[in-house]
């Protein structure tokens, strides 16, 4: 009875196995699958994207990428992280394929050196009440702002709030704020950046669907992973902003920095929409959880 | 500016205020800055950090042998000045600036710039506008950027 | 110049009591936030502007800065608002302070000279205020007493919490650790809400899409976000350092509920489990938001109570305000802790009489 049941289920099963195989020869063989399909990584379907009232592609939501560039943007495998002996499985860095389009980033030969002594002293954190704080450690160690593009690829959602005039994109990490000027010829944000800054002075317009986001004006003090990688004041970053689907926009950021790198390089990833109902930012201040680590050396009791 | 004593003057009422208002972002200076420790230092600027919460000039003074000390003097938020059209490149390094100030507690040469002038005489960037005049901000010409040669005794350690 | 409401002395008198009478500001200024609407007075009738999505259009760079008490002066008595001589004379006064305060004696504080960065009220462009004080309700504009609880709270933060002693600068101030430090000075958290009056930098960059309305406060560029989509509040064990908001209009009035503060971090150290903010923002004019708030926490105060802080427009930018990244004063002020507790130790040494060794 029950040799015979296996038998007819065996039987039952091999016409299905035999459509399903075909099925996958069929999507294998087209470039676009259709909506109802399952998706093919890197592919998507033709998307309109929809228009805000004023006629511009609505990017507002709740964004996050799902990369590890935050760790290396290049390919890098899992590894311990800081103090394994008491962080075990928690402090543990994830591997991950990198986001540099071409592999690898083309830092001229004496810039490479400054980023290994970068990922060398990643957490030797001295701060000091003069501009010899930023001379070693990671930002992002420090809770201070992670720059562009990393604040994009932090493990964080962030959220776009898009008018008219301005687009301000408001991350959970540390509450960073970063406004970007979208109104041509605006006397209250000139085309050049008045001061230097962490997320720099960016400007933005569409170009059909897309969002494209000038910025220059950085402080050369942030850095683009926890590997060391780094730019000086130079840094001028072109960032495309394009939805691919309801739940996605692709993204894609140049750097260009002729003081660090031999030419321009470029990481790219999707950005996908938070869809927990009801979502929204809940606060991660990390600045509170930084001021052992920033101040512990003037404290009274540096024990305590 | 002693910010209580500020906003008495703007008339606001210093209710207890937990959160962060602004006027609780100054109480510390009597622990930060020291009253009995005036300097008046000559120096020509080597770096200008337009920052939060505060501004910082870096200054190098040059004493009568030639060795030079870079101090560094606590300014107001840059976030006005911008708003009023000061940038990045407004005061050039290499810029003479006699500063009027405090030592802090902790660091030989880091204080608080409280008077800042041209040798000349002149304020520095809108100091001493009065309201109703044009605010003044004062980009040097190529004669007034020049090492300084005189040193103020007070403000030698 | 930045304050659009000084052109020159002479004409300073004349300018302000007209601005005083337009109908706008007049309107602005006699009707409670919920019923305004644009004045009819003559044939330049303002009209309300709105977002491309049909929100009347709150959208600029604001400054809430005024020369208007928090409470009212006793001798106003139940008097909401000034005469214009007396707006006009109390603006003028607070100008010509804010100039004055420059340190032409050096012997003053030790501190900057506000005027060299334009942080003086009058170069940040404070606006005049036809109101007697910021709270309206109770009617005599003082803030209704505290209860027992709350007193005693009250109290024991004023032994124990950041030294907040403002009127000796040369008190010892404790700095052990950065807990000592107050919030601002930890660059943890500024504005609000509420939205009040600030020294300088006292100033909002509002921005609105569909379903949000975000207000950016100066101050380490500190976000609000407020859905306007009636979607429920963070359960109640999520607290947030600017509390939880939902907004939604009424009329030309946006109203905004916020609750979920955090323990410790409560606007005049408020009970964070009972606190409930609730503000009101109405456009009046080109120029202004009329900006009302009330304050309701049964366990801290004896009755809700309300103010009204005018929203003035300015010049932007609001530019980038990083504050962690720069805080040379938290290491200045517990550096100089340190070294005054080493001064302190050696006088006693070389006090004491009793030799180095034998201690």
């Amino acid at each position: 009875m029950k040799a015979t049941a296996v038998f007819v289920f065996l039987f039952a099963c091999t016409p299905i196995v035999v459509q399903a195989q075909t099925a996958v020869q069929q999507r294998a063989a087209r470039t676009a699958p259709a909506a109802s399909a399952i998706p093919t990584p890197g592919q998507f379907p033709p998307y309109k994207v929809p228009h805000m009232a004023d006629g511009k592609p609505d990017l507002n939501g709740i964004w996050q990428a799902f990369v590890a560039a935050d760790i290396d943007v290049q390919d890098h495998d899992a590894q311990a992280g800081p103090h394994p002996e008491i962080m075990g499985a928690y402090g543990a860095w994830p591997g991950g394929q990198g986001i540099v389009e071409g592999g690898e980033i083309p830092y001229k030969p004496e810039a490479l050196e400054k980023k290994k002594a970068n990922a060398e002293k990643r957490m030797v954190v001295n701060i000091t009440s003069d501009p010899h704080r930023h001379d070693t450690g990671d930002p992002e160690l420090k809770c201070y702002r992670p720059g562009v593009p990393r604040a994009n690829y932090l493990p964080f959602p962030f959220q776009i709030t898009q008018s008219r005039d301005n687009i301000i994109i408001v991350y959970e990490f540390g509450h960073v704020l970063r406004t970007i000027y979208m109104k041509e010829n605006d006397p209250e944000a000139p085309k050049e950046a008045p001061a230097d800054s962490w997320l720099g002075w960016s400007r933005g317009h569409f170009e059909g669907d897309t969002l494209v986001v000038d910025s220059t004006g950085f402080v050369p003090y942030t850095w683009f992973d926890r590997a060391g990688d780094y730019h000086s004041d130079a840094l001028h970053v072109i960032e495309r902003y394009t939805p691919a689907s309801p739940y996605h926009i692709m993204y894609e950021a140049t750097i260009d920095d002729p003081k660090v790198f031999t030419r321009p390089w470029k990481v790219s990833f999707p950005l996908y929409r938070r869809m927990e109902k009801n979502i929204q930012l809940v606060d991660f201040n990390c600045e509170e959880f930084v001021e052992k680590l920033l101040y512990g050396p003037y404290f009274k009791d540096p024990s305590k | 500016m002693r910010v209580a004593l500020a906003l008495g003057m703007l008339g606001v009422g210093l209710a207890l205020v937990v959160t962060a208002v602004p006027v609780q972002a100054h109480h510390a200076f009597a622990a930060t800055f020291d009253t009995a420790k005036p300097v008046v230092v000559h120096c020509v600027i080597t770096k200008v950090e337009l920052i939060n919460p505060h501004s910082w000039f870096w200054c190098d003074e040059k004493a009568t042998d030639g060795t030079l000390t870079n101090w560094g003097f606590e300014g107001g938020s840059p976030n006005s000045l911008i708003r009023h059209g000061v940038t990045k490149n407004t005061i050039p390094t290499g810029t003479e600036l006699v500063i009027q100030g405090y030592q802090s507690k902790a660091f030989e040469h880091k204080g608080v710039g409280v008077n800042m002038t041209f040798p000349d005489g002149r304020k520095f960037l809108f100091g001493g506008s009065a309201p109703g005049a044009e605010g003044e901000v004062a980009t040097p010409t190529k004669d007034e950027i020049a090492p300084t040669s005189k040193n103020d005794a007070a403000s030698k350690k | 110049m930045a304050n659009r409401f000084w052109v020159s002395s002479g004409a300073l008198a004349t300018m302000i009591v007209a601005i005083l009478l337009t109908p706008a500001f007049v309107a602005a200024q006699a009707k409670s936030a919920a019923a305004a609407k644009a004045p009819a007075a003559n044939n330049k009738t303002w009209t309300l502007p709105h977002t491309p999505d049909g929100q009347p259009d709150l959208q600029g760079y604001w400054t809430s800065l005024s020369f208007t008490p928090m409470e009212r002066p006793a001798k106003y008595g139940n008097r909401e608002f000034l005469t214009d001589e007396e707006a006009a004379q109390i603006y003028k006064e607070g100008v010509q302070h804010s100039y004055e305060f420059t340190f032409n004696d050096f012997g003053d504080t030790p501190v900057y000279d506000a005027t060299v960065y334009a942080l003086s009220a009058w170069q940040e462009g404070v606006a005049p205020n036809r109101r007697t004080s910021l709270v309206v309700d109770p009617p005599d504009g003082t803030i209704p007493p505290l209860t027992p609880e709350a007193a005693k709270v009250r109290e024991a933060f004023r032994k124990t919490g950041p030294n907040q002693d403002y009127a000796d600068p040369n008190a010892p101030v404790k700095a052990d650790t950065s807990t000592d430090l107050n919030l601002g000075e930890r660059c943890l958290s500024f504005g609000g809400p509420p939205i009040l009056p600030g020294a300088y930098n006292s100033d909002f960059h509002i921005i609105q899409s569909p379903g949000n309305v975000l207000i950016e406060y100066e101050w380490g560029n500190e976000p609000r976000i407020i859905p306007l989509d009636g979607s429920p509040h963070l359960a109640s064990n999520i607290h947030a350092w600017h509390g939880d908001s939902r907004g939604h209009w009424e009329g030309n009035t946006l109203v905004v509920e916020t609750t979920n503060f955090r323990p410790g971090a409560t606007f005049q150290g408020a009970n964070a489990k009972t606190l409930k903010i609730k503000e009101y923002f109405t456009r009046v004019d080109q120029n202004t938001i009329e900006y009302k708030f009330t304050i309701d926490d049964p366990s801290t105060w004896t009755k809700p109570w309300s103010a009204i802080v005018p929203l003035s427009q300015i010049k932007g930018p609001i530019f980038e305000y990083a504050c962690t990244e720069n805080n040379n004063d938290a290491v200045n002020i517990l550096a100089g802790a340190r070294a005054a507790d080493k001064a302190a130790a050696e006088k006693a040494k070389k006090t004491s009489g009793v030799p180095v060794s034998q201690k």
